[in-house]
């Protein structure tokens, strides 16, 4: 994405700090994806660590690999490709992210989407979403709750009020 | 192994994309889960949410129809109303009952649907709202004006204030002109009210005002020709578009106005002498101007059908060509090719039914 900010530091690099101590280098450039951290470039305070203590290192790690995937190459002066290169760019990009999505097991997932939405990178966040909710799609309200560890706070009566409601759903 | 637990906000996130009968399950999981789910602007985020995953992954096999259609059991004077669903998958096209209802025993007109939600109307049995994917229907309040019968209405979306509107249109019975019209908006959302509409109101073509875009369109004439009547549902206030240059000068009443769903307004000529009735005329309405399509067939006439949706550079066409198959047909507006659809053979599909594109919702009226 060409902003202002990021085609003045094209090359500086900011250390990011994770949860768990580790640092990572990341060049503006593709920092740029995260809102929290575009937030933080655009008030110039990114000298030294910047700590993201809701990330922790693989999680991170994960995060950039999707942010270097994604990072624009366009302002560096790449010659704009043919619509038909862009249609075939794009298919393999879809492939890549539904790879790299579904390589995850669920802890990783789960601890992405929260890195994601901490970091505010939408088309990660949206990513990580889509495939959580092809998770629980379908499922019953028990496996639901077996999988999120939620406890009802439903009486039997609420609940069996709530069903009846939704009959044609359980069907 | 479960997931540790999950803040509120991300819940949000991913349930938006969760289809509406896994979310009317998902009611039973907890009071917060129940409390999400039913909240108005939950539910129309899901909805906007459905709709710009559709339009963004150019999957035919997504995408879906609803097709309405009425049973009369004479014996009983009693009328049912169907709703099915049908999805274009290439090998296994499917349909699916999502939801009957008995209503006055009439016939109705259909509207196209509008955020999930149908709209139906008699001018004996009145106006119906219904939710077919969550088995929703309800019965608008009749007007309480007396002396007026319906005669015809329509159905749309404010999306400043996330309220629906019904526009009434009722006519006096011992009249025969115009002048004997009442314009009733009836708004159902957060401040449900209802409001008369008064002054220079003309209505000739008498079919239903068309929604799309935040808009009524319906079609109008003047001395110095014809033209379309518009009505901004936020602001309600009536405007005029004008219609396509070669066309003003033709009889409004080969004419109709169609929303091919996605808010595509589109002005269809319905004037079949030309070329052997094998060509159908459509203007596409782009915000400021039309673009005029042409529907062409080599041999046979398409006077027997009418455009019901728009995906992708094709016009789907209900009706009946001789030599297709099914009476449901794609054309490719650049190749000029008719594919055939929804290849039910007869199962449920009839030219007499009602059809149109449709995205599953939660939404039901606040009446």
């Amino acid at each position: 994405m060409s902003t202002p900010s990021s085609s003045v530091f094209s090359y500086r690099v900011l250390k990011l700090k994770s949860s768990d101590g580790e640092i990572f280098e990341v060049k503006q450039t593709v920092a740029v994806q995260s809102g929290v951290l575009k937030q933080m470039m655009e008030d110039g305070c990114t000298e030294g660590e910047i700590p993201l203590n809701n990330v922790d290192s693989p999680t991170l790690a994960k995060i950039i690999e999707w942010c270097n995937k994604h990072h624009d190459d366009d302002v560096e002066g790449r010659v704009l490709s043919q619509e038909k290169e862009k249609e075939k760019e794009k298919a393999d990009m879809k492939r890549w992210e539904s790879e790299f999505i579904d390589a995850l097991n669920r802890d990783e997932l789960y601890f992405l989407l929260i890195g994601s939405n901490y970091m505010n990178i939408k088309e990660l966040l949206d990513c990580a979403a889509q495939k959580v909710a092809g998770m629980v799609k379908g499922k019953t309200p028990e496996a639901i709750r077996e999988m999120f560890n939620i406890q009802s706070d439903f009486t039997e009566e609420e609940e069996k009020a709530i069903r009846k409601e939704n009959q044609w759903a359980f069907n | 192994m479960g997931m540790a637990s999950i803040p509120d906000s991300l819940i949000f996130e991913f349930l938006i994309r969760v289809p509406v009968k896994s979310l009317s399950r998902f009611k039973c999981v907890n009071k917060f889960w129940r409390s999400l789910i039913s909240n108005p602007d939950f539910m129309y985020t899901q909805l906007q949410t459905t709709k710009s995953t559709l339009i963004n992954h150019h999957d035919d096999s997504s995408n879906c129809l609803i097709i309405s259609y009425l049973l009369h059991d004479h014996d009983h004077n009693l009328t049912t109303v169907h709703f099915y669903t049908i999805k274009d998958h290439h090998d296994h096209p499917s349909a699916f009952l999502e939801f009957s209802a008995q209503v006055t025993y009439d016939s109705y007109h259909f509207l196209p649907p509008c955020n999930g939600l149908l709209c139906f109307y008699s001018a004996r049995a009145g106006i119906y709202v219904c939710n077919p994917s969550i088995g929703y229907i309800v019965r608008i309040p009749d007007s309480i004006a007396s002396g007026f019968r319906l005669l015809s209405c329509g159905f749309g979306f404010d999306q400043h204030t996330r309220s629906y509107k019904i526009i009434r249109i009722l006519e006096k019975v011992a009249a025969d002109h115009d002048d004997g019209l009442r314009i009733e908006v009836l708004t159902m959302g957060v401040n449900s009210r209802m409001k008369m509409i008064y002054g220079g109101f003309r209505f000739p073509n008498r079919q239903p005002p068309v929604y799309a875009n935040g808009f009524f369109y319906w079609i109008n004439n003047n001395s110095s020709g014809f033209f379309i009547q518009s009505f901004d549902i936020g602001s309600e206030r009536f405007g005029i578009i004008q219609v396509p240059e070669n066309v003003s000068g033709k009889d409004w009443r080969l004419f109709s106005l169609e929303e091919l769903g996605g808010d595509q307004l589109c002005l269809v000529d319905l004037d079949f002498e030309m070329e052997g009735k094998k060509r159908m005329d459509l203007w596409m309405f782009k915000g400021v101007s039309w673009v005029q399509e042409t529907i062409l067939h080599p041999s046979e006439p398409l006077d027997a059908t009418r455009p019901v949706a728009f995906h992708s550079g094709e016009i789907l066409l209900h009706g009946f060509i001789r030599g297709l198959d099914p009476c449901l047909n794609w054309y490719h507006l650049q190749t000029r090719r008719f594919r055939g659809a929804y290849n039910y053979t007869g199962q449920i599909l009839s030219p007499y039914f009602h059809v149109r594109p449709y995205v599953h919702s939660l939404v039901s009226l606040q009446l």
